[in-house]
């Protein structure tokens, strides 16, 4: 098992947006928490109106009007239904809003997404939950979420965790518990579900803890990067 | 190497004289390169910039195209690097406006004197002005 990948690969797959508008004209706050690099590149003067580049790691992608992405980014941004049928330049566009976040984060806007995660599950109550805690104490400081979850709905719940001792008696049905591989155990906070009955209720959350307490990873609700975390633990 | 202080004064009657004749193209070489759009364009850019990476002028290219077409897919801009690097690049490098290095992709524009700098913005706002008269 890897997270590390699960990570690497969502932080590859950030798409970089080259926005020509001369003035400068802010993005950060509409696309900063998305998987999403902006960059701004002057235009030769007086020559047409400011437009972005989208690009997909190296390759280029699509170029719109700044106009017609700003009218994309006016909520409520609607994905079209047939969106398997649109070209691949709007499609790239559409890409732009995943809703795959990347970000730095500390732990308390991390615990608030994880609720929201958890709430989905709740609702849901069927299908595979796999969360990992990095220590014994962080796992018995949200055990009574987890028992609740194992034992009123019918998810199967996986809980990982690193044992601190021989002692830590962890098994303790319905929940299942992992404690393997204690690295990536100890050094990620994550969170998977695949949605059981309704996939589009599927979700996950990686985040790596770094230097200074801060958690460096994304959560989605994107189905091939939940699925890619889930190859993982699985 | 300065450049030529002289500006496009049609009225004067006075000739043209440059420091640098060496660097000066001739006649058909420098209207020969001016006839296509995207070369007009490529022109223009390194004017502007002095010096740009293909991949950022393939860019501009593609936002010139906007203008017509509202979107520029990963084919269109494709074909339009291509056209850059194996076409009009080094037709302008042979024509002695740029200087164009394959290996780092990056490009840029020679002293030119300053009647051919302004030759260049006339055509800009000559297909400007006619580019906006379409669309209206």
């Amino acid at each position: 098992m890897s997270l590390a990948t699960v990570v690497e690969r969502a932080e590859q797959q950030r798409k970089l947006v080259t926005v020509y508008d001369g003035d400068g004209e802010l993005f950060e706050d509409q696309l900063s928490t998305r998987n999403v690099t902006v960059v701004h590149r002057p235009l030769p003067p007086g020559v047409f109106e400011a437009f972005v580049a989208i690009r997909d790691g190296e390759s280029f992608e699509a170029a719109i009007p700044l106009s017609d992405l700003r009218e994309f980014l006016t909520p409520p941004i609607r994905r079209p239904g047939d969106f398997d049928d649109l070209s691949p330049e709007y499609r790239a566009i559409f890409t732009l809003f995943d809703d795959t976040v990347f970000a730095s984060l500390d732990r308390r806007q991390l615990l608030a997404t994880v609720r929201e995660l958890e709430d989905r599950a709740w609702r849901t109550a069927e299908g595979e939950l796999h969360v990992g805690f990095q220590s014994v104490v962080a796992f018995r400081e949200q055990e009574p979420v987890y028992r609740r979850l194992a034992e009123e709905t019918d998810l199967d719940v996986h809980v990982y965790t690193v044992p601190e001792s021989s002692t830590d008696e962890l098994s303790d049905p319905p929940i299942t518990f992992h404690t393997e591989p204690i690295e990536d155990v100890g050094r990620f906070w994550f969170f998977a579900f695949d949605g059981g009955p309704d996939p589009s209720q599927n979700c996950a959350m990686v985040a790596e803890q770094r230097d200074g307490g801060s958690y460096y990873g994304f959560w989605t609700y994107d189905r091939p990067m939940v699925d890619r975390v889930f190859e993982e633990l699985r | 190497m300065g450049r030529d202080n002289q500006s496009l004064d049609l009225d004067d009657d006075e000739l043209w004289t440059f420091t640098d004749w060496e660097s000066v193209p001739s006649s058909d070489r420098l209207y020969r390169a001016l006839t296509d759009q995207d070369r007009r364009r490529a022109l223009y850019c390194l004017l502007e910039y002095e010096e740009q990476s293909i991949d950022e002028m393939t860019d501009i290219l593609a936002g010139w195209e906007l203008f017509q077409n509202g979107v520029v897919g990963n084919e269109a801009w494709e074909q339009t690097r291509t056209q850059l690097v194996h076409v009009h690049l080094p037709m302008l490098e042979d024509c002695g406006l740029i200087e164009y290095d394959a290996d780092s992709g990056d490009a840029q524009i020679k002293t030119l004197p300053d009647p051919v700098r302004d030759l260049i913005r006339f055509t800009q706002k000559y297909d400007r002005s006619l580019m906006a008269h379409d669309l209206r």
